[in-house]
């Protein structure tokens, strides 16, 4: 069945309606057509009913949902504290609707461009428009900053982006205070949104050298002369280009270079021209060949066992940008057009680059566990057997019990792991805190072997019910493949299950289209019935021996 | 010189962003957008009228009035077809 999404508002949201059932990514939901009359009417109605919902968007305007702000635009209101008493009673139908879904998007508000109120003194005047605006978004996001289903989305995301905001024609005849190139954008921020919810962030970035990091060619200009910084509008351009990409490194998004050139001159350009701002120790892969773009790309993905879905490719040559989509149709290939010097706006309109969570260790270090990885990987050559090459590396698994200090990345493993991942069960901090409450069993596991830390790469969710284990949740992050981690996470749960002295345990595998790997897992170690994989021997289920818990 | 039969299908291509696949609007001369035949709702009639409106002044720097001319008046029992749209943008675009 599927996900439901619906639209809540105080005018008429046909138009996001009918722009969101265009959003191909939004396909695989079911928004229910909005309905009419009276905005509170429609949030008590939702409050009382049964139907549970995905998402719910709210989108008001802010003089028709607190009625004693129309009366501060017509200068009517005698004490402004009532105001603010609306806006508490306004939170608290918020909060009681978020329990109704799984995720609540809130748009906020800004001063209507035809309104001066106070002019120069509408932000120190006690009944200023823009003074209460600010104040009133500032109060509700302090108010419902705990509750981490709500995101309260600033209105200037997707007015921003909107060539013509207002039309008063158009508002006239239909009574719609936005234009439809507002809706248009509104729509995409959503599904971005809705994107980034469903872990889909991008991961990697696959850029190009030459007049992408920075200007001319340097096999032919050489370091000294490649544009970059300086006092040069496009050379200043590359910089901040190259800037945001730091950021977004920093934020564990991988940075990797596929690029037509010579890699020693490469790696001297990035070690002695002092406006560089990425260095080489940033990338943690690269193909500085001649060989063609599409395969250099497909060995990074393979190296890094990253899908072509969460990556994006920067090039300046519309050739190359086309063989790419041509060749990986999942790659997000932006058009890149350097004479424009708009690369950092471009870069934000790429929704899910966007990070909304706090950044967690793991994140910072990334980049070294996909480099240790690749260590670990080019190794495995010098093996004349994987078990020889498992057995060298000195594995040991550490489980913790999920708590407030691991919480952050174990979310994050929960809502972003596709490929091994039992039932993609998205969960947010207060489904981990029910579960908790009900005595499922959590546990996130790290590994550590003789390169170093892989960071926190597992979860595990399993109960007894009925004298039998159920395994809930089995998530493994990709960089963890191919080293029987997933059967360490078994083998932790059937501790608890001997223990509890149980007759077996079973796990219910979900299908989804990139959860295959655990698929095939499951069906080679385990008996099955239909989607039910089961053991009825507990003895049976072993920890391989190149692999130590803790 | 302008050509008005572009204009239009660009406006269409816009509005399709809208529409859902099997309501998608296909450019035709006898496209019916108001009046019995027509199986635009009213909400999309208006922001179709608004779009083209924008695009010609964003193209011709001229202000054309579809929403407040009696075109709506006129054609509630009859059809405006693509081609009497056509003829209209052309006489507006003359005065």
């Amino acid at each position: 069945m599927k996900k439901k999404i619906t639209l809540l508002s105080d005018f008429n949201i046909d138009n996001l309606y009918n722009f969101l059932l265009n959003e191909e990514y939004l396909k695989k939901f079911k928004i229910d057509k909005p309905s009419y009359g009276l905005f509170y009417d429609k949030c008590f109605k939702l409050i009382q009913s049964s139907q549970k919902y995905h998402l719910v968007i709210i989108w008001t305007q802010v003089e028709k949902v607190f009625l004693n702000f129309q009366k501060l635009l017509e200068n009517k209101i005698k004490n402004i504290n009532i105001l603010y008493k609306e806006v508490e009673n306004f939170v608290s139908i918020i909060d009681q609707i978020s329990k109704k879904t799984d995720f609540l998007i809130l748009f906020s508000w800004k001063k209507p461009s035809y309104e001066n109120g106070f002019y120069i003194n509408d932000f120190t005047n006690i009944n200023g428009i823009s003074k209460n605006i600010y104040k009133i978004n500032l109060l509700i996001a302090e108010k419902l900053k705990e509750n981490k289903k709500i995101f309260f989305l600033n209105i200037d995301f997707i007015l921003d982006k909107s060539l013509n905001i207002y039309d008063s024609k158009y508002w006239y005849f239909t009574k719609i205070p936005f234009s439809q190139d507002v809706f248009k954008n509104a729509a995409k921020e959503i599904s971005n949104i809705i994107n980034l919810i469903d872990g889909n962030r991008i991961k990697l970035i696959i850029t190009d050298l030459d007049n992408t990091l920075w200007g001319n060619v340097l096999g032919e200009v050489g370091w000294k002369k490649i544009n970059l910084g300086g006092h040069n509008h496009l050379g200043e351009a590359y910089q901040d280009f190259q800037k945001k990409l730091k950021i977004y490194q920093k934020q564990g998004i991988q940075l990797a270079i596929s690029s037509k050139n010579n890699q020693d001159l490469v790696f001297e350009c990035f070690s002695k021209n002092k406006n560089m701002i990425l260095k080489k120790k940033d990338f943690v892969s690269w193909k500085i060949n001649w060989n063609n773009k599409p395969q250099n790309i497909k060995e990074i993905l393979s190296e890094l066992n990253i899908s072509e879905d969460h990556t994006i490719f920067f090039d300046d040559n519309p050739l190359e940008r086309k063989s790419v989509k041509d060749s990986l149709p999942g790659i997000c290939v932006p058009d890149f057009n350097p004479e424009s010097v708009n690369f950092t706006a471009m870069l934000s309109n790429v929704g899910r680059l966007n990070i909304f969570k706090d950044i967690t260790k793991d994140d910072l270090n990334r980049t070294n566990y996909y480099k240790k990885n690749y260590l670990r990987k080019k190794t495995k050559k010098n093996f004349l057997t994987e078990q020889d090459w498992l057995n060298s590396l000195n594995t040991k698994v550490i489980f913790n019990k999920v708590n407030n200090e691991n919480i952050l990345r174990t979310l994050q493993l929960i809502n972003k792991t596709n490929q091994m991942n039992l039932r993609t069960k998205r969960l947010t901090e207060e489904e981990i805190n029910l579960l908790k409450k009900k005595n499922s069993q959590l546990f996130c596991c790290s590994v550590h072997d003789k390169f170093g830390d892989m960071g926190t790469v597992g979860f595990l969710n399993f109960e007894v019910k009925k004298k039998i284990g159920i395994i809930k949740d089995l998530v493994l992050s990709c960089r963890a493949f191919g080293r029987d981690i997933e059967k360490s996470l078994i083998f932790k749960a059937n501790i608890f299950f001997v223990k509890k002295k149980l007759t077996g345990f079973e796990m219910k595998y979900f299908k989804t289209k990139k959860n295959n790997p655990c698929y095939v897992f499951l069906k080679e170690n385990f008996k099955n019935r239909g989607n039910i994989f089961y053991c009825d021997n507990l003895k049976k289920i072993k920890l391989p021996s190149h692999l130590k818990i803790s | 010189m302008i050509k008005i039969n572009n204009i239009v299908v660009d406006v269409i291509n816009k509005i399709n962003l809208q529409l859902s696949k099997k309501n998608k609007i296909i450019y035709s001369k006898k496209l019916c957008i108001i009046g019995p035949k027509s199986k635009m709702d009213s909400l999309i009639i208006i922001n179709f009228f608004t779009e083209l409106e924008h695009s010609i002044k964003k193209i011709t720097n001229k202000n054309v009035n579809f929403l407040n001319s009696d075109i709506f008046e006129n054609y509630i029992n009859r059809n405006f077809l693509i081609e009497n749209l056509e003829k209209n943008i052309k006489k507006k675009l003359k005065k």
